[in-house]
């Protein structure tokens, strides 16, 4: 529903294709914009989904994601654990939380199996609401030791400071048992067989069988007998796979029970019984006050200004909790426990004439004992130790205060009797065949132990010699790359050598190097041209008419060189008598240097100016 | 044993032990150092005494007859000696152990002599109400019968852990000296009167 300002009133909006929002009655546009509101998911680094966005810290909590992530996953254990144990309350989860939270911040988590803790935690909340499960029950769930369980727990007790806090200060009910063990043992349940069992209970807690006992055990034996007393067939086993505890114990329980008047009682008399004893317990408190001592309030109360002392260290209403829970300190049996010291006490009097005599042999050997400190050990019986104890503790001040003086050197210790302790030889042999036989294993493990060692130091002097050949190659590298540095040495010297060669001439006379390349150059060059040029030469003048007689002189000398050249050919051609391949090849050849003439013409030029001047000088 | 004790030889000073009960030492926990190192194989097979089985525990464990006590040495020439009854016989039978390993070839010496627990009990004769003493000092108590049927009793001053249990007897352990054991039990036997048993 959107407010449509044209109607004034609340209408329906409807978004067409065009996404924007408008009035459905009159159909003006009431927002012009389209915002998603599903959630998005993107992928992060690893390749997950993930709701796109952050949560603020602020708003949604104080811990981080791990931290909230650790808290959601006990949450999840301690809430499985719960519905295993059939307490489907949520309440006891959270509550069982609050206690691992501070665990978590005090690292009790650390070293120890997480489900432990979680199982910890939460007997504490069910203790604190007074739910019936016992410590057996979580190690039975568990499949742990009921002990490593309880040091968990006791540990926990002392991490959340429960010794000073009242949670864990009243100790556990049987009574509070009753009910579910029914519940186990008969399906349906039955109160008739519940209510004859915690008058049952109530009978073992007035004739203290209660106290320093397992409720477990307690409750097994309550409700065997209430069951067979109403008729229903139970056997021990049914009673020992619900309470958790062994057949011996429940016998026992059973004979204890069987001791007290109680158990010759009817059902009706064992709840009219009941009925009175709880009439009584309002007349209690005024009995138990005779025995009051102290008037200080001790119970968790003691902090509160209105509550005022009742009786035994406590205020009325816990006195009230302690009277229900344990059965008070009147009447009825001793507890077993005290039952079976007293008889023991009761047999260790009956030989007094065998103890008067031990007295007066004491006493004899008192005497004795101030003068020679070995018959003393001689004598006296070990029946008495106490004596003998006293009489040590008495002299020994005196001993100890003349051994201190000696206390550095053990020389007044008896070595007759420290000799009893020392094998011979013969001993030492036979002692040392059978404990090395008996400690094979250790000696072999030993000598493994051993080798290894021999082994990891072989390895160590065998890593040490491949070094050593690592540094025979080295040198050999080192001595091939000291040749080849040599060798380049030596190339770069000719190179200088060669260049310094050429750089002399350079370096003193430019024109003279010219001249000397040149001529060298020329010189080779020379040859082919002179041949050619003197040839061409010599065929024009011979075809041209004689003009000048100089420029004859001048060429004049030049054919000498032709005219050995001209001579052999003509001899060629005398002696051969073939002319046509003559003359063919001579053409070739003659094409050849007319080639060369061409390139060579530039270099010739500036030489016929050269030896021109030359042939002039020669002319004067 | 304390009725006997009481009865043959001497009377209870009440002054100092104004209940009439005198707990007896049970045990006493001394160590010493014999200051050299120890090789515990030539120990175990030269002593009669002594067994070794490192396999197990890393220490010689020897026994002497009188005072009747059990040796714990180790490698290191420290030792422990239990068993004892009292401060005194603890002391001789360390020295005889100390004597026994200087036989045997060791330059052992005996220093740093000092007790480290002293264990002792009594009986008082009546039935105790546990739920009781749970109920008015839970600060100092711990009773679970499911895990432990005696109720543990942490004394604060002096330092010691008390174990009481429904048949009036009473452990306390932790003292490093005697007469911290006597201070404890003084200390907490008005408060067992106090959930004891009424008679009919």
């Amino acid at each position: 529903m959107v407010y449509c300002s044209h109607c004034a009133k609340n209408v329906a909006g409807e978004r067409l294709d065009d996404g924007f929002l408008c009035c459905g009655s009159c159909g003006r546009v009431l927002e012009d914009y389209f915002f998603a509101e599903e959630p998005s998911f993107v992928k992060n680094a690893a390749g997950q989904s993930k709701l796109s966005g952050n949560y603020v810290r602020t708003v949604q909590s104080e811990y981080s994601e791990s931290r909230q992530r650790t808290l959601d996953r006990a949450y999840d254990e301690i809430k499985y654990l719960s519905f295993g144990l059939g307490v489907n309350d949520e309440h006891m989860a959270e509550q069982a939380l609050t206690f691992y939270k501070i665990a978590l911040e005090r690292n009790f988590t650390r070293g120890r199996k997480s489900e432990q803790v979680h199982a910890a935690c939460l007997y504490i909340a069910f203790r604190h609401n007074n739910k019936p499960y016992l410590l057996i029950d979580f190690s039975n769930y568990l499949r742990t030791d009921v002990y490593v369980l309880g040091a968990v727990f006791l540990q926990l007790c002392q991490v959340l400071r429960l010794g000073e806090h009242p949670i864990v200060q009243k100790p556990v009910d049987p009574s509070l048992f009753i009910h579910r063990y029914t519940k186990n043992l008969l399906k349906r349940g039955s109160k008739a067989v519940s209510d004859t069992a915690l008058a049952i209970v109530a009978s073992m807690k007035r004739d203290w069988m209660q106290t320093g006992r397992k409720p477990s055990g307690l409750c097994g034996a309550a409700l065997y007998i209430s069951a067979l007393a109403h008729g229903i067939k139970c056997s021990k086993p049914d009673i020992l796979k619900i309470v958790h505890v062994c057949e011996a114990t429940l016998t026992k329980r059973l004979v204890e029970f069987e001791d007290t008047e109680s158990s010759s009682l009817t059902v009706e008399e064992l709840n009219t019984m009941a009925k009175e004893h709880e009439k009584n317990s309002m007349i209690m408190p005024g009995g138990g006050l005779k025995g009051c001592i102290s008037k200080d309030l001790l119970c968790e109360h003691k902090e509160d200004s209105g509550v005022t002392h009742f009786a035994l260290g406590l205020c009325e209403a816990c006195y009230k909790d302690f009277d229900k829970l344990s059965g008070g300190l009147g009447g009825g049996l001793d507890p077993p426990a005290f039952q079976r010291a007293e008889r023991e006490r009761f047999k260790k009097t009956l030989p007094e004439e065998s103890v008067d005599e031990a007295c007066a042999l004491a006493n004899a050997s008192n005497d004795q004992f101030k003068s020679h400190k070995e018959d003393l050990h001689a004598y006296v019986p070990e029946s008495i130790g106490a004596n003998v104890e006293h009489e040590a503790t008495k002299d020994g001040k005196y001993d100890d205060s003349h051994r201190e003086d000696e206390s550095e050197t053990l020389s007044d210790i008896d070595d007759e009797e420290v000799d009893l302790y020392i094998h011979d030889e013969e001993g030492k042999h036979i002692k040392k065949l059978l404990w090395e036989t008996a400690n094979r294993e250790y000696l072999e493990e030993q000598a493994a132990k051993e080798a290894a060692a021999a082994a990891n130091k072989k390895a160590f002097e065998a890593n040490f010699e491949n070094c050593s050949e690592d540094l025979l190659a080295a040198r050999e590298l080192a001595a091939s790359s000291a040749e080849a540095v040599a060798k380049s040495r030596k190339e770069m010297r000719q190179k200088r050598a060669y260049e310094a060669k050429n750089t002399r001439p350079a370096q003193s006379a430019a024109e003279a190097f010219g001249q000397m390349s040149n001529k060298k150059r020329n010189l080779q060059g020379l040859k082919s041209k002179v041949n050619f040029e003197l040839l061409n030469e010599l065929f024009d003048e011979m075809e041209n008419t004689d003009d000048l007689k100089k420029p004859k002189k001048v060429r004049f000398d030049l054919p000498l060189d032709n005219d050995d050249n001209i001579p052999s050919k003509v001899e060629d051609k005398n002696e051969d008598e073939m002319g046509l391949a003559d003359e063919f090849d001579d053409e070739g050849d003659m094409g050849e240097m007319y080639q060369n003439t061409e390139n060579m013409a530039d270099k010739y030029f500036p030489e016929d100016g050269d030896f021109g001047y030359d042939d002039y000088d020669d002319y004067y | 044993m304390a009725e006997q004790a009481l009865e043959g030889s001497q009377p209870v000073d009440l002054t100092k032990h104004p209940s009439g009960i005198v707990p007896t030492l049970q045990n006493i926990v001394s160590t010493v150092n014999l200051d050299c190192k120890l090789e515990l194989k030539s120990i175990a097979l030269q002593a009669r005494n002594a067994e070794y089985n490192p396999k197990r525990f890393a220490a010689v464990i020897m026994r002497i007859r009188e005072p009747k006590t059990t040796a714990l040495i180790f490698a290191s020439g420290k030792m422990v000696c239990t068993g004892a009854k009292s401060e005194q016989q603890s002391k001789l039978a360390a020295r005889k152990y100390a004597r026994i390993i200087q036989k045997l070839g060791f330059p052992a010496k005996f220093k740093d002599f000092k007790i480290q627990n002293i264990v002792g009990s009594c009986d008082v004769k009546f039935p105790i109400r546990l739920e009781g003493l749970a109920y008015s000092h839970g600060a100092f108590s711990s009773y679970e019968p499911e895990l432990f049927p005696g109720l543990i009793y942490r004394m604060k001053q002096p330092k010691i852990v008390l174990l009481i249990f429904v048949s009036g007897k009473i452990v306390l352990t932790g003292a490093k000296v005697r007469d911290e054991t006597y201070t404890a039990f003084e200390n907490i036997y008005p408060v067992l009167t106090e959930f004891r048993k009424n008679q009919q």
